[in-house]
């Protein structure tokens, strides 16, 4: 799967990479992962949301189909 | 000037809401009326500078896409709940200069009432909740990614 970040997450991590969500669920799992994978990025990661190209997703929404994940930081627009 | 039909029962809402280029909130105003509304408030959010530290720009990064389908289904509903006539709001993407347009949030309604308090609604959910980013520029050659609205979310 296919992982993008925006804005200040990619102080942390690339702005896209691949991860291996083999043994991942859902929205949930991925978040896990993220946060072993780049820890410095995990006080941040428990304040993001998590899309599709044009649609949020709940923490619950199983990962299957997806190929693209969206991780979403807290808004600062205006 | 655009000008609607008086049968058309629905708010008029604008179709795109991200702009990579400049905002005129001036000529937005121009544009945009509708003959059964008695109010139309404008709100254009545009970058200041601060005291403490000289800002000389924002960029402003989005996730299209989800931004453009957040943006009009807050305006439907803005528009359901406050019986608008009229909403538009149109975010820039890249590049605003101090005193550029940032944003823009035009309601109209048959009262002010509803024009004023649905435009308050919408530019408080708009930057709460749409995926949009701003990074400041500083005079001192530094940069920083901008911080969540600190306002009340209530």
């Amino acid at each position: 799967m296919k992982i993008h970040v925006f804005a200040i997450l990619k102080d942390y991590m690339p702005a896209e990479f691949e991860l291996d969500t083999s043994s991942i669920k859902n929205i949930a799992g991925v978040q896990e992962l993220l946060k072993q994978k780049f820890p410095a990025a995990e006080e941040l990661l428990k304040s993001c949301r998590y899309s599709t190209e044009s649609e949020m997703l709940s923490v619950n929404q199983e990962i299957t189909n997806y190929e693209n994940i969206f991780v979403i930081p807290p808004s600062s627009g205006g | 000037m655009k000008t609607y039909s008086l049968s058309r029962p629905q708010a008029v809402v604008n179709d795109t809401h991200i702009s990579s280029v400049e905002i005129s909130p001036a000529d937005l105003l121009k544009e945009y009326h509708h003959p059964e509304a008695g109010a139309i408030v404008l709100f254009s959010g545009e970058v200041r500078t601060d005291t403490q530290k000289e800002v000389l720009y924002l960029d402003y990064e989005v996730h299209v896409p989800l931004a453009e389908k957040m943006i009009h289904e807050i305006l439907l509903e803005a528009s359901a709940k406050w019986n608008l006539k009229m909403a538009l709001c149109i975010h820039r993407s890249g590049r605003v200069d101090v005193s550029g347009a940032a944003v823009v949030v035009i309601t109209a309604s048959r009262h002010r009432k509803e024009a004023f308090e649905a435009n308050q609604y919408i530019i408080h959910r708009v930057k709460h909740e749409a995926p949009i980013w701003k990074r400041e520029y500083f005079a001192d050659g530094t940069s920083d990614w901008g911080h969540n609205c600190s306002c009340s979310t209530s």
